[in-house]
């Protein structure tokens, strides 16, 4: 079961920035949910996504694509259909390396691993201070 | 159909039908069993990722949306944590597929194939079979006893 909530903040620099809390275990039941929400805060106008994993207990591969599709929906770009299988992620991803619009904070320790062993972890700043993370956008 | 679960010879089951909307349940009973055998916490955890990710992509890949189930099924073991999957989708066998390319940049990455990656990283042997019944998929982990468990 997984619960989403989010508050927007804004940067000292005037940047608006939707902190989205995951809370319980997110995978393949959830995952659409999450991607859904990031959405309607983007068209809200959320320049930058804070992904507050504090109390996310549990994440699988599901999460990774969700991240994914996050990624390439804040960077103004089309996310993968999943009912065109998983494998669609290839046909498009985000424009840039890195993606500065789309941050995490305090992963826990499984999904950390997750995150590392998936490779994704380097394309996202990972913070554990909300304020700090805020900020850096 | 609803989840069932049972108890033979010392084997212990789950029963599930093909819905993403069973997968906690699927997790907690293997996190339950694994500790009710005295694995130690890491052992667990992986071995709970492992059979979620599988079992994901036996409800998502193999049925496709259509009716089927997924039984979970953990035999006792002096050593390692066993977990065999048995459903009737298509074949499948999870152990043929590429592991993905984890260093392309993100715009080049294939998005499928990593829970079953994942799955691999996350136990010590990963066997298949496929049977009258259907696909049976072995997930092994080796575990240390947790101190005080019999």
């Amino acid at each position: 079961m997984l619960q989403i909530a989010s508050e927007q903040e804004t940067t000292p620099g005037g940047k608006s920035v939707a902190v989205i809390s995951l809370s319980g275990e997110l995978d393949a039941a959830s995952f659409g949910d999450v991607i859904e929400h990031a959405r309607q805060l983007i068209g809200a106008g959320a320049q930058g996504l804070l992904l507050d994993m504090t109390e996310l207990a549990y994440m699988g591969s599901s999460g990774i694509f969700a991240l994914h599709s996050i990624a390439m929906l804040v960077q103004g770009e089309s996310p993968p259909d999943p009912e065109q299988g998983w494998a669609a992620l290839h046909t498009a991803g985000p424009s840039s390396e890195f993606v500065e619009q789309l941050k995490i904070l305090n992963p826990q320790p499984q999904v950390d691993r997750v995150l590392e062993r998936t490779g994704m972890k380097r394309f996202f700043e990972v913070h554990t201070d909300r304020t700090q993370a805020v900020a850096s956008f | 159909m609803s989840a069932v679960a049972e108890h033979t010879a010392g084997s212990i089951a789950l029963e599930i039908p093909a819905s993403v909307d069973e997968l906690g349940r699927v997790r907690t009973f293997v996190r339950q069993h694994a500790a009710m055998l005295g694995a130690d916490d890491a052992s667990a955890a992986d071995m709970v990722q492992a059979v979620d990710e599988c079992v994901t992509n036996i409800i998502v890949h193999g049925y496709r949306d259509e009716p089927g189930w997924v039984r979970i099924e953990m035999p006792p073991d002096d050593h390692d944590l066993v977990v065999r999957l048995s459903d009737d989708a298509p074949p499948f066998d999870p152990t043929q597929v590429p592991a993905p390319d984890i260093n392309l940049p993100l715009r080049e990455r294939r998005g499928g194939g990593m829970g079953v990656f994942l799955a691999r990283e996350l136990t010590d042997r990963m066997s298949y079979r496929r049977t009258a019944a259907g696909n049976e998929l072995t997930l092994v982990k080796t575990y240390r006893r947790e101190q005080g468990a019999e």
